[in-house]
């Protein structure tokens, strides 16, 4: 695996960065959320239904994803649309489930 | 508000913002490094306790005694110990490069001093140190649940993003979300939330 090569290593900030976003996405609730809103942009009632959770629960977890940039907002009259701003994140959930299973 | 305002909202009985930390505060705490916490116009402390109890030592700014008096007696309840300073923040300096995290929720000030506080905890932060603020936003105004309402001491995360230049920001939105802390906030409102690091 390792090429020996220095070009990949991140600075502290940027390690940090990646941590951070390790640590947002490591809560089971918060990987339901992005399962149900990866193919099409859902509304926040849409999620809750989804995921089986409280409305408060999922607006919490809602705006940290949205602030993280892992997650677009859009609103449209009324209603207001989360969906995936940031796809790697649900592909290296699948990455770690797959290599996860036996 | 001044002082006194202040002082007569937290004479009365029970917490006026609950005692309760704030959701986001709570959600991002884990993001503040190990060191001391600043916790701007703080009130009756119930972010300050949350904070000591998972470790920090925290120091407590509010003009008002009287919320800072609830705060220790919260902390006390809790088995933890918090300092607190009553003081106008337009006389206090923030020490610099003192802190691993400085913590401001709904803290509204009149924009010239808020931006002499924002660049002042720009400076104050260690390197890593963590800023964590949530604010009503100028929506808010609509939704009538909390805040003052006055439009410029609302913030939007434009104005942040310029005030707290220096620091990079993690986590940062505007948002629409239900505020329900104790009788002070209570209902859907409009705010921005940040938490932004010192490199």
């Amino acid at each position: 695996m390792s090429t020996g090569k220095t070009d990949y290593l991140l600075s502290e900030d940027q390690l940090e960065e990646v941590a951070l976003r390790f640590r947002l996405l490591g809560e089971p609730m918060r990987l339901r959320i992005l399962q149900a809103v990866c193919g099409k942009p859902r509304t926040v009632s849409e999620i809750v239904t989804a995921v089986g959770a409280t409305q408060a629960n999922v607006s919490k977890h809602l705006a940290l994803l949205a602030g993280a940039g892992i997650l677009a907002r859009q609103k449209d009259g009324q209603r207001v649309y989360y969906g995936m701003k940031d796809p790697l994140a649900l592909k290296l959930c699948a990455l770690v489930h797959k290599h996860l299973a036996p | 508000m001044d002082a006194a305002t202040w002082n007569d909202r937290y004479a009365a009985a029970g917490h006026f913002y609950g005692e309760a930390p704030n959701a986001f505060v709570a959600e991002v705490a884990p993001e503040i490094p190990a060191g001391p916490v600043l916790c701007l116009a703080e009130g009756e402390g119930r972010n300050a306790v949350h904070l000591a109890m998972l470790g920090h030592r925290v120091t407590a700014l509010d003009q008002s005694e009287v919320g800072l008096a609830k705060a220790r007696r919260l902390a006390a309840a809790r088995g933890v110990e918090i300092e607190t300073v009553a003081t106008d923040l337009a006389d206090y300096s923030i020490p610099v490069a003192a802190w691993a995290g400085i913590v401001a929720t709904f803290a509204h000030l009149p924009p010239a001093l808020r931006r002499r506080v924002h660049r002042d905890v720009v400076a104050g932060l260690q390197p890593g140190g963590v800023f964590i603020l949530e604010a009503y936003t100028p929506a808010q105004l609509a939704f009538g649940t909390g805040g003052p309402k006055l439009p410029e001491l609302l913030m939007t995360l434009a104005d942040l993003r310029e005030e707290l230049s220096g620091l990079k920001f993690l986590i940062a939105c505007e948002l629409e979300r239900d505020v329900i802390e104790g009788s002070g906030h209570n209902g859907r409102g409009a705010v921005v939330q940040i938490l932004a690091r010192r490199s």
